[in-house]
């Protein structure tokens, strides 16, 4: 069966820009099952409804959990390979004589739920956990920038990392925003004097300002496609 | 408590005084920002509590009536430090973070409080120095949520890698929905 994982960070956005109904409609046209992990679930729903704010927001994720749209992977399956991977991510990079611990368990939860699925894809708007997967070397030459001191690469430990992650595709809230403009889900928005392309527009730049790591280029590149 | 972090805690509380004397918000949110690079490395209680007690300093120290008391604290945290008790440190922090929490309800801030602020804009500094979100989120006590959100209206995305260009991501998707 088809699958695609969700990290928190699409579905935030998702329902900050009130675009979280498109997971249904984008379900059925997907023909497989959404998962995510137990833990991100954690963070995006049990936490909230612990305190006032995005208690709501949180609610409106719940409700597609409830209505069986997106499945909870159990992190039972998952929990020594993911605190191994974990633990290797964790080590890759070190400044001053103390490994850096760059990520944390719901995201690497995430990678290994892809991995234990065999999933498509994973939809994931988090940067860093983005590049470690697909352009680990970057990390280092930013953090040099930003921390103003000199990170040394653990070059076993990022072998290890790769080679633990080497089959995972990663797309963004805004792609599977694209995918449903593409299968027309947003021509509701569309006005007679609103054009298709100014409903996708809006909407990348919605996705962006809620935290989306995309850049102006990417979204360009988008809007061009179209 | 590791000794970079202790002796850099040091300069920034003696920093602090400084500006605060001048009533110098700006210096104090310089100073703040200056040690995100710690706490973004060592990732620890204290070089976070003191970055967010000391940027949310900056927003208050120009109304407050009780700099006084603000100075009173900051003396007797660098004294506890001097005098290694670290315990001592963290409960006069503790409290200092409290006496700002009751100085912001004072002057009024209701929309969201002054400390709750202060974490979020540290959080982005960390994310912005390559720490993931959950991993920041975590470390701060803080939302995912909130900081997603106020990490989207930053330039921070802008510095993202192109190694897997939009293009490509975008045809992946489409096989994947084909």
């Amino acid at each position: 069966m088809n699958t695609l994982v969700f990290d928190s960070g699409p579905l935030i956005s998702f329902t900050m820009n009130n675009l979280l109904w498109l997971i249904e409609p984008l379900n059925k046209a997907f023909k497989g099952q959404f998962y995510l992990p137990e833990s991100v679930k954690s963070e995006l729903i049990d936490q909230p409804l612990q305190t006032k704010k995005f208690k709501f927001e949180a609610l409106q994720v719940q409700e597609l959990i409830t209505k069986g749209t997106l499945k909870v992977f159990d992190d039972d399956s998952t929990k020594t390979e993911t605190l191994s991977l974990l633990n290797i991510a964790n080590s890759c990079f070190s400044a001053r004589g103390k490994n850096l611990n760059i990520v944390h368990y719901a995201e690497i939860a995430s990678l290994v739920t892809v991995q234990q699925l065999n999933a498509s894809a994973l939809v994931m708007d988090e940067r860093i956990t983005r590049e470690l997967v697909e352009h680990p070397l970057h990390l280092p030459k930013l953090m040099a920038k930003k921390l103003h001191t000199k990170i040394s690469i653990n070059k076993p430990m990022l072998e290890e990392f790769k080679r633990k992650t080497v089959n995972i595709k990663i797309i963004r809230s805004t792609e599977l925003a694209t995918i449903a403009f593409e299968k027309k889900l947003l021509d509701r928005y569309t006005t007679p004097a609103t054009t298709r392309k100014t409903v996708l527009e809006s909407i990348l730049w919605g996705l962006k300002l809620d935290g989306c790591a995309i850049n102006e280029r990417g979204i360009k590149a988008i809007i061009k496609a179209e | 408590m590791n000794e970079t972090v202790r002796s850099n805690i040091i300069k920034l509380l003696n920093g602090s005084l400084d500006a605060i004397k001048k009533s110098d918000s700006f210096q104090l949110k310089e100073l703040s920002n200056g040690n995100i690079h710690n706490a973004s490395i060592f990732q620890d209680e204290d070089s976070l509590s003191i970055s967010v007690a000391i940027y949310a300093l900056s927003k208050v120290i120009e109304r407050t009536q009780r700099k006084k008391a603000i100075v009173s604290h900051l003396q007797s945290a660098l004294k506890a430090l001097h005098s290694g008790n670290n315990a001592k440190y963290r409960a006069i922090i503790r409290s200092l973070l409290n006496a700002i929490k009751v100085e912001d309800y004072k002057l009024k801030r209701f929309v969201s409080n002054v400390i709750e602020q202060a974490q979020v804009k540290k959080g982005c500094a960390i994310c912005e120095h390559g720490i993931s979100i959950g991993r920041t989120a975590n470390i701060l006590g803080i939302s995912q949520w909130e900081l997603t959100r106020y990490l989207g209206k930053t330039h921070i995305a802008e510095q993202s890698s192109e190694r897997v260009p939009t293009e490509q991501r975008l045809a992946l998707a489409r096989r994947i929905f084909k």
